[in-house]
């Protein structure tokens, strides 16, 4: 196993090397036998995972309150949800408006105007035609 | 020992509130504790636990209809909640994850207890800077101990997909803790 692999699978799995796959196991503790990177790794893994158990955030609510409010009538969409929903609304006029755009500038000019285009074209007429 | 969550759901649906407030004792704590983990605010985690719980409400009485089975009420609660959560954090003014109340510190000795304070500030930093798909699947495998399986249900992502998140977020905060010590 060579250090990359190594750190490589401090990411895959976790830091407590002891619980890998045993073949896994030998190698990483051969690698952290002569790589100073290896160590350096495997204590910032450990690190990361000690810090992550001891700053789950606390779970203390209000229950009572909370399923009151929760089952109140007209009370869905009308926090986050209803922010997000005004948010939609605009994206939707936004979308609306390129979409009456594209279809605006996709429309042809009238049939005379586009005679009279080609005919300037056709008979060398002035260069800001195209 | 309480009713399952399968009997509180079928009396839910026909509107029985103090069923509901049960479930909702039962659930909310580790709902809450996952939303804070996220959006790093634990106003705006009770406003996304809150939504959670009223379209539980609401979407009850068709939970069967809808094919979502009883029994999976937990599952689709913790869903509903990190979606919502990552919805918030996408939003451009989503509150920081510095905004989180100190977790309470375990450590009695005054200069370790300074250590820790300052290395758990420099986690919150490294998670805050994470993509909200992969700070959910950090909360939900280190503070939910969900399963790979259970955690892609959660994100409705693949189970490669799930352990690709876990494996980019473990890095970056890895890495970020190996430069703070550097």
């Amino acid at each position: 196993m060579t250090e990359e692999e190594f750190i490589s699978l401090l990411d895959e799995m976790d830091g407590d090397i002891a619980r890998w796959p045993a073949h896994l196991c030998e190698g990483a503790k051969a690698v952290l036998a002569h790589s100073t990177r290896a160590r350096a790794a495997l204590n910032a893994t450990q690190e990361v995972e000690r810090l992550l158990a001891h700053s789950a955030p606390a779970s203390a609510f209000d229950a009572a309150a909370m399923a009151a409010r929760a089952s109140r009538p007209g009370q869905a969409g009308r926090s986050i949800l209803g922010t997000g929903l005004r948010k939609i609304s605009f994206a939707a006029l936004g979308a609306a408006a390129l979409a009456a755009g594209i279809v605006v500038g996709m429309t042809p000019p009238s049939g005379t105007a586009i005679v009279g285009t080609v005919q300037m074209a056709l008979n060398g007429g002035t260069g800001d035609v195209w | 020992m309480g009713e399952t969550d399968d009997a509180l759901v079928l009396q839910v649906a026909r509107g029985d509130r103090l069923a509901f407030a049960r479930l909702v004792e039962r659930h909310g704590g580790r709902l809450t504790a996952l939303a804070v983990r996220i959006v790093g605010s634990r106003a705006v985690a009770e406003e996304i636990v809150q939504e959670t719980f009223t379209r539980a409400w609401v979407t009850a009485p068709n939970w069967r209809h809808k094919g979502e089975a009883a029994r999976a009420f937990s599952a689709w609660l913790t869903r509903v909640a990190t979606n919502l959560a990552i919805d918030q954090l996408r939003r451009p003014r989503s509150l920081s994850i510095e905004d989180a109340p100190e977790p309470a510190d375990p450590t009695t000795d005054a200069v370790d207890a300074l250590i820790a304070r300052e290395k758990l500030a420099r986690l919150r930093v490294a998670l805050s800077g994470l993509p909200p798909r992969q700070r959910a699947a950090i909360a939900l495998t280190y503070d939910q101990g969900l399963s790979n399986i259970e955690g892609a249900a959660a994100l409705e992502t693949s189970v490669g997909a799930f352990e690709l998140l876990l494996v980019r977020a473990r890095r970056a905060l890895r890495v970020a803790m190996t430069e703070d010590e550097a």
